[in-house]
């Protein structure tokens, strides 16, 4: 199910969230990065119908969700995870799922119920099926939240911040089972861990400030740090120029990765760049500090 | 069947309670009252009460909680199944319970020589019916617009309050008097009853209608908070 959007705007009183957003999502997953505040969940949401764009054209699977029959239809093949996703803690997981079934529509008893118990079995909840949900932990929630997302096999899966707050297993496992989920579908992955996306996605977007700054493969956000990624090791204080990415204390002194355009230090040796060097290279582009 | 079911455990304990609860309160005061000698009118009056303005009270400030609250209201936004369907059937239960309590009160009433309202079983409803759909009505209009629980329940008890407190200003002024909520328990059925029922049930039905159409965005229900 592809989404294509163009010149999509959304603002919030005086606030505009999108700044005219174009963007082509192809099949399978993909990833949309970004700093806090740069209007993922806010298209996120309006590409689940929770939001109207104030203005722009977003075309899903060739439906227009500016409209209210493009929205329901959209919505029919939708599976949602939003990025704080309350459950109803007097509601058993099995009971949630039943109920989430109901509202999309799923009214065969029989299939329904069947599918809630090959979803908990997917998700690994099958144990805690008649446990309410008060108590569940942070990873759990997320998990009956993709099981709810997976009802009724949509075609479009929108998952949004999904492993954030997460301890390191849980979001291992977590990105484990979006890879798995993604298969014939279309699988949108909003977050700010350049990681989630290193480890589960070809294709990704970058938004800064509420444009998008980047489309293309995965590999296309690393080359942007091609050339200015360097390792300083020292025992004085850390480069002045360009951004600090990671620094691992050692007994010869401080090993500082750095992304810079031009050499932080006259001991500085160029290196191989990451993901996540290449994302703060992308973003020093975008939002010149 | 089952959607109904689970429509009514997110209406809540309270929301279905309250109701009740507000009845049984009616009762224990006129039992008290009776037991202490209040005139026997004055008893009957008490427990009319009940259904016209404590049972219409626990009703809206139920709707308010129904509109005002809901942990998965993003998550209800992308489903198939309008949201505002899904509230339709929550506001239903509270208003079924609330109904049928009514109903079920007032046969007792009759049943047992203390019923002071009308005669007939259509006038009868209307003792609850009109004050029932009023207040509820208010309290969802305000709930939808002003998307807080804080706003609408104390907007609702104002306006419970000051026609309490005001009772006998409110049913002397010709303008104010159709509009008074407890015009059968304060008043009985006296002159000008059938047009306040009737302008009474047709502010809950413009309000509700206006409630509706509001909610054909129900992202305005979403909180700056959940924004």
């Amino acid at each position: 199910m592809d989404i294509m959007i163009s010149g999509l705007r959304r603002r919030f009183g005086r606030v505009e969230a999108l700044r005219g957003v174009d963007l082509a999502v192809p099949g399978g997953m993909f990833g949309l990065l970004g700093t806090n505040g740069a209007g993922k969940t806010t298209l996120m949401r309006v590409l689940a119908g929770v939001l109207p764009p104030t203005s722009g054209r977003v075309l899903v699977g060739g439906h227009d969700i500016t409209t209210r029959a493009g929205r329901l239809a959209v919505q029919r093949r939708l599976g949602y995870l939003p990025q704080d996703l309350g459950l109803y803690p007097d509601l058993t997981t099995h009971e949630f799922l039943d109920y989430v079934g109901l509202l999309k529509g799923l009214d065969d008893d029989a299939a329904r119920r069947r599918q809630i118990g090959e979803l908990l079995d997917m998700v690994g909840l099958a144990d805690v099926a008649r446990r309410r949900l008060k108590g569940f932990s942070g990873g759990m929630r997320r998990r009956v939240g993709i099981a709810q997302a997976l009802l009724g096999d949509p075609a479009l899966i929108v998952v949004d911040e999904p492993t954030a707050g997460l301890d390191p297993e849980e979001r291992i496992r977590f990105r484990t089972l979006l890879a798995q989920i993604a298969g014939h579908r279309t699988v949108l992955l909003s977050t700010h861990i350049v990681e989630d996306v290193a480890q589960t996605c070809q294709e990704a977007a970058v938004m800064a400030s509420g444009r998008v700054v980047f489309t293309g493969p995965v590999t296309g956000i690393i080359d942007r740090a091609q050339g200015a990624t360097w390792e300083v090791v020292t025992q004085g204080p850390p480069p002045s120029t360009g951004v600090v990415v990671s620094a691992v204390g050692r007994p010869g002194g401080t090993h500082y990765r750095v992304v810079s355009p031009t050499k932080p230090d006259p001991a500085a040796v160029p290196v191989q760049p990451s993901l996540e060097e290449g994302y703060v290279a992308l973003m020093r582009e975008a939002v010149p500090s | 069947m089952s959607l109904w079911r689970y429509e009514a455990r997110r209406a809540g304990w309270p929301a279905c309670l309250a109701p009740p609860a507000s009845l049984l309160v009616t009762l224990a005061l006129a039992a008290a009252g009776a037991a202490f000698g209040t005139p026997r009118p004055s008893v009957h009056s008490l427990l009319l009460s009940g259904v016209e303005a404590l049972v219409p009270l626990a009703a809206a400030t139920a709707a308010v909680t129904v509109v005002s609250v809901d942990r998965c209201r993003e998550l209800q936004l992308t489903l198939p199944t309008g949201y505002s369907w899904t509230l339709g059937r929550r506001l239903g239960v509270v208003a079924g319970i609330g109904a049928a309590l009514s109903v079920l009160f007032s046969a007792a009433l009759r049943l047992t020589g203390s019923w002071a309202g009308p005669d007939s079983p259509l006038a009868s409803a209307l003792v609850w019916a009109s004050p029932l759909l009023g207040l509820t009505g208010l309290a969802l209009l305000v709930a939808v617009l002003g998307r807080s629980v804080v706003l609408a329940t104390t907007t609702v008890a104002v306006v419970w309050l000051c026609q309490q407190l005001f009772a006998s200003a409110l049913i002397a002024g010709a303008w104010s008097r159709p509009f008074f909520l407890f015009l059968t328990s304060r008043a009985g059925v006296a002159d000008g009853w059938g047009t306040n029922r009737a302008v009474l049930a047709a502010c809950g039905v413009l309000f509700i209608t206006i409630a509706l159409l509001l909610l054909r965005r129900p992202e305005r229900l979403l909180t700056e908070e959940e924004i």
